[in-house]
């Protein structure tokens, strides 16, 4: 349907073109407005088809609108020469030296579009025309000019900027079409376009045969211009653009050799890993199998170089109030007395910072207090523990159901409790738990609530059954073997397998459901969309411990307790601040107990703990119209918000961009012996063995890996040479020759008619 | 928004602009009198004050964003303002040509202006790719042969618009010399291909040793390509005998247009979310 929109109109308009440049009544500049004209009704179709036929305009209007430019410019282009042929006196017309060429190629280029089609196995029809086309186009090259002739053409400045120009081009129609597409995207971003787009290659023109072939000549008439000149290389007068055109020769020999001899591709590797193979991936394409590399690469070290973290205010606004998206207005420092964020102009709202904190945090201590109508006040104690290889620490004891657990290794748990009375035997038998194995409790559906154990099967009240299949007590997902595993026998992550049936299907083969027992593990499935448990809760207590020990201070007779299942194997006297150990219940702890308060009360300390872990804050007053009106506090990443207005919002967190560098120490392996080791990083690589390992990526989850490429490029010192020659070859020519007159003292060459003259090079034997 | 940015810039960057602004105003009054000796070199003055502002605003952004300030759009454009005073600065040593010092500070005018529309929300770090000893002259050297384009282009429209004008030249030797628009226009664009061969291949070698490769196609790249390919045919045709002025200097502004998409145009295409070099 396109190609008869495009067509016709194209038709009629060459036959339109062709009867009036022989009646030559036509001017080329109406020709040209014309062709625009009418090459513009597909547009105009397109335009008012475009939901129908599935097109992203925006991604297909500037490629019609280029395509319309360069065929505009094109029909202009034969209409003058038609008229200027007519307009010739004598009979045989002169044939352009960039007319006909450009032609020739354009034809040239088509057919090798159709050939590598072709050649790919795509047989079509239109696959083959353009196949003839090339072909025709070659033969009435060689027809109108001898293979000498051609090559003679070739070493010229004419057939440099027809190259240049069709390389230009190609490079155009290379960005302005997606490049590398996958088939579906490609076709669903240019709907019918897509098959003519595939045909002349430009889904992949960078490593197209039409684009090769223009680099190919291109290179030849380098090659071509040097040879016909390699009288003057020597001559420093010339060397320059010698060295120029020959380097851009080295430059595509070398890429092409990369092309075609280099290999690519990634090394993932966690810190003390090695491979001695990489993933190859085509260039720029999907990976391709592993391929060797000769040698081991080990990774030795891995290292996140951060700036300084810095915690900003950010203003953020939405367009509307329903919006989603916000827009990033503003950012601030958190100075003590600032205003801060971008309030509405006349809302008359200010922010300002209060306080900053860096290690903010939330310390609870005890004071004595009477007993009030809130409720009792209790006793509490401040002890300090000190355990072998260890930091203190310093927590308060108040009399709560299980006690402050405090952890001694080696030498098992026990726990530190604080009655003001000396314990009653009821209470010392409550301490005596006992042992049982761990329980797994699941809630059904109906409300039940059952005790299960593994290869136990429940009937469910829908008529299926559900089998429990396993127990994970420390879940973890193996993201190599794609399956569930558990890291530990420690209760920390604990998850139930089981699998749901249906009456008649069998529970080995049933996909396998994990129920979480921890809760915020159940909300992030839920969140995520994968939780299959329908319904099910999982709650999973744990076995108690073999041999529960307490150590139980007594506050009024000062008097401490060595419990070990509900038996008092010790009682000894207390003396208040003074150390002392436990070696019936831990070894190698000291606990110090500060005198008790017998009544006292919880005080709260919200702020700068001098000790803490770091954790910045920033607390903010509010002010509507001079007057203070309520105070936000945000406290790290996760704070809340502070809402400005309908739109606006305040919300603290980190500056982005924390990442400085990241590097990698690599050992390469010959044989199990180390024979080079460097610390790479960005910018920064490391070359063994023809491979040259860059720093590619990291995983700011996971610190110990990173991510290597490695690439062979047997083309690149041919390339990089070229590089700089070509570099100093177009300066040597600037400076030695066109700009000589400017800073010469004396000019060499004489003035003459031509302003510019002086500018000009010497004329050349071409 | 405009008007909060304009507020956080540093006093030199309104120095700059008013100098910019006031050198502008001198050179356009100095092209409409035949011997305004004074004047022009009143506004030379200007315009040393402009450069000179730039360069410390640059130098102070530099000081405390503690990296080379070229990354962010708004950052670049300030760095393409200094970097065509500085190339209009050389070319007023040798030739005093008042319409091109109105242009240049006018221009600069409308780049800081463009900057403040553009001005980052906060300084930004350098991510680890543009950590590079390549990273300024590849930049710096890009810019240069900006500016030296800018020259080119208006020489190619004032050819366009009097081609048979030309204008006198105070050449280092002290003698005077007619010289065409033309042959003017051709003199800055080889300044300008110098550079952007540089910028081109220093880039190049600089993507060699940040992602391993020398040249991945990326649009930033091919724009860069294109441009640098519009003068390579410019340079080829000029040996030719087809060559006029009047197409020389269609080409220049075709290679402006290429530059200038180069330079703002990436997020139009296709692959732009891909690219490497999308100022963000």
């Amino acid at each position: 349907m396109v190609t008869l929109a495009c067509g016709v109109p194209l038709g009629i308009l060459l036959v339109a073109v062709w009867r009036a440049a022989r009646r030559r009544r036509l001017r080329p500049w109406a020709a040209l407005a014309l062709a625009t004209c009418l090459m513009a009704l597909p547009d105009l179709y397109f335009l008012a088809n475009a939901s129908e036929l599935r097109v992203r305009l925006s991604s297909t209007l500037p490629l019609i609108l280029f395509f319309q430019i360069l065929g505009a410019v094109a029909v202009y282009l034969l209409c003058r020469r038609l008229l200027e042929r007519r307009a010739e006196p004598t009979g045989k017309p002169k044939p352009s030296l960039y007319a006909e060429p450009a032609a020739g190629l354009a034809l040239l280029l088509l057919g090798a579009a159709g050939a590598q089609s072709l050649w790919q196995g795509e047989v079509s029809m239109a696959a083959g025309t353009l196949a003839g086309l090339g072909l025709a186009g070659l033969v009435w090259a060689l027809r109108a000019a001898s293979l000498k002739g051609a090559l003679r053409y070739l070493a010229s400045a004419e057939a440099a900027a027809v190259l240049a120009t069709a390389l230009l081009l190609g490079t155009v129609a290379g960005t302005l079409v997606l490049q590398g597409a996958s088939t579906a995207e490609f076709d669903g971003r240019y709907g019918p376009l897509a098959t003519p787009l595939r045909l002349l290659k430009l889904d992949n023109i960078f490593r197209s045969a039409p684009f090769i072939l223009t680099l190919f000549l291109l290179g030849l008439t380098s090659v071509l211009t040097a040879y016909r000149r390699r009288k003057t290389l020597l001559q420093w007068r010339h060397f320059g653009l010698m060295l120029s055109h020959l380097a851009i020769v080295a430059i595509l020999v070398g890429g092409f050799i990369g092309m075609v001899w280099g290999e690519r591709g990634m090394v993932h590797l966690e810190v003390g890993q090695g491979s001695d193979g990489f993933l190859e991936s085509a260039r720029g394409g999907a990976p391709r199998g592993t391929k060797p590399l000769g040698f081991t690469l080990r990774l030795d070290e891995f290292h996140l170089d951060n700036y300084k973290p810095e915690y900003r205010l950010y203003t953020y606004e939405k367009a509307t109030a329903k919006d989603e998206s916000y827009e990033l207005l503003a950012s601030d420092a958190t100075t003590p007395g600032d205003e801060v964020g971008l309030t509405e102009e006349g809302s008359g709202l200010s922010v300002r910072v209060e306080n900053v904190y860096q290690r903010f945090g939330t310390r609870t201590s005890w004071e004595a207090a009477p007993n009030t109508e809130a409720g009792p006040a209790r006793p509490a104690a401040h002890v300090r523990v000190e355990r072998a290889g260890a930091d203190p620490a310093e927590l308060w004891l108040a009399p709560s159901g299980q006690g402050d657990s405090v952890a001694a290794e080696p030498g098992g748990r026990f726990s530190l409790r604080l009655t003001w009375d000396p314990p009653t035997e009821a209470e010392l038998l409550a301490m005596k738990t006992g042992t049982r194995e761990s329980l797994h409790e699941l809630r059904l559906p109906d409300g039940r609530v059952e005790s299960v154990t593994p290869g136990q099967s429940v009937a469910l009240p829908d008529g299926r059954t559900l089998t429990v299949r396993r127990f994970l007590p420390d879940f973890a997902y193996d993201l190599s073997t794609r399956a569930a595993t558990t890291r530990s026998s420690r209760p920390e992550n604990p998850v139930l397998e089981v699998a749901l049936t249906a009456a008649r299907e069998s529970a080995a083969t049933a996909p396998a459901r994990l129920l979480f027992a921890r809760p915020e593990l159940r909300r992030m499935m839920a969140e995520s969309g994968h939780d299959t448990s329908e319904g099910l809760i999982y709650t999973h207590r744990p076995a108690a411990a073999a041999t529960p020990r307490a150590l139980l201070i007594v506050g009024s007779t000062a008097e401490r307790l060595e419990v070990v299942d509900g038996e008092v194997l010790g009682r000894s006297p207390l003396t208040w601040g003074q150390k002392f150990a436990v070696p019936r219940l831990a070894e190698g702890v000291a606990l110090t107990v500060e005198q008790p308060l017998r009544s006292a009360r919880v005080r709260t300390f919200r702020g700068e703990l001098p000790g803490g872990a770091p954790n910045p804050a920033v607390e903010v007053s509010l002010w509507t119209s001079g007057r203070e009106a309520g105070r936000h506090l945000f406290v790290g990443k996760d704070s809340e918000p502070l809402r400005l207005s309908e739109r606006r919002v305040l919300v603290y967190r980190e500056k982005p961009g924390k990442i400085r560098n990241f590097e990698s120490t690599l050992s390469v392996l010959q044989g199990g012996a180390v024979v080079a080791t460097k610390t790479i990083k960005v910018n920064e690589p490391l070359s063994y063995g023809g491979f040259t390992m860059y720093q590619a990526n990291y995983d700011a989850e996971r610190p110990t890996y990173s991510g290597i490429e490695v690439v062979k490029d047997p083309g690149l010192w041919l390339a990089e040479a070229g590089l700089w020659l070509l570099m100093f070859g177009v300066f040597q020519t600037v400076v030695m020759r066109s700009w000589q007159p400017v800073w010469r003292k004396k000019p060499k060459t004489p003035r003459t008619g031509r302003s510019d003259d002086a500018m000009k090079e010497a004329p050349c034997s071409c | 928004m405009f008007l909060l940015a304009l507020s956080n810039q540093s006093p030199w960057f309104f120095g700059a602009f008013a100098f910019f602004a006031a050198a502008a105003l001198a050179y356009g009054l100095a092209t409409f009198r035949r011997s305004a000796g004074r004047l022009r070199s009143v506004a030379s003055y200007l315009f040393y004050a402009a450069f000179a502002s730039t360069t410390v605003m640059i130098a102070a952004h530099w000081a405390e964003a503690e990296r080379p300030p070229f990354k962010t759009m708004q950052e670049s454009l300030v760095l393409f303002a200094w970097c065509m005073a500085l190339v209009y600065l050389v070319v007023d040593r040798f030739y005093r040509l008042a319409w091109f010092g109105a242009a240049s500070s006018g221009f600069a005018c409308l780049l800081l202006a463009y900057s403040v529309v553009k001005a980052d929300i906060e300084v930004g770090t350098l991510p680890a790719a543009l950590q590079s000893v390549w990273f300024v002259p590849h930049v710096v050297v890009y810019f240069v042969g900006y500016g030296a384009l800018f020259l080119a282009t208006v020489a190619a429209v004032l050819h366009l618009a009097r081609p048979e004008a030309t204008l006198r030249l105070e050449t280092p030797q002290g003698a005077a010399k007619v010289m065409s628009y033309a042959g003017f226009m051709h003199l800055a664009i080889l300044l300008s291909f110098v550079m952007l061969t540089a910028g081109l291949l220093l880039g190049a070698v600089w993507a060699k040793s940040a992602w391993g490769d020398y040249w991945t196609w990326d649009p930033k790249e091919n724009w860069a390509l294109i441009s640098w390919l519009i003068f390579v045919v410019y340079l080829h045709v000029r040996r030719t005998r087809s060559y006029t002025d009047r197409l020389g200097a269609w080409m220049t502004l075709a290679g402006f247009a290429a530059v200038v998409f180069t330079y703002v145009g990436m997020k139009l295409l296709p692959a732009a979310e891909a690219s490497a070099h999308v100022y963000q």
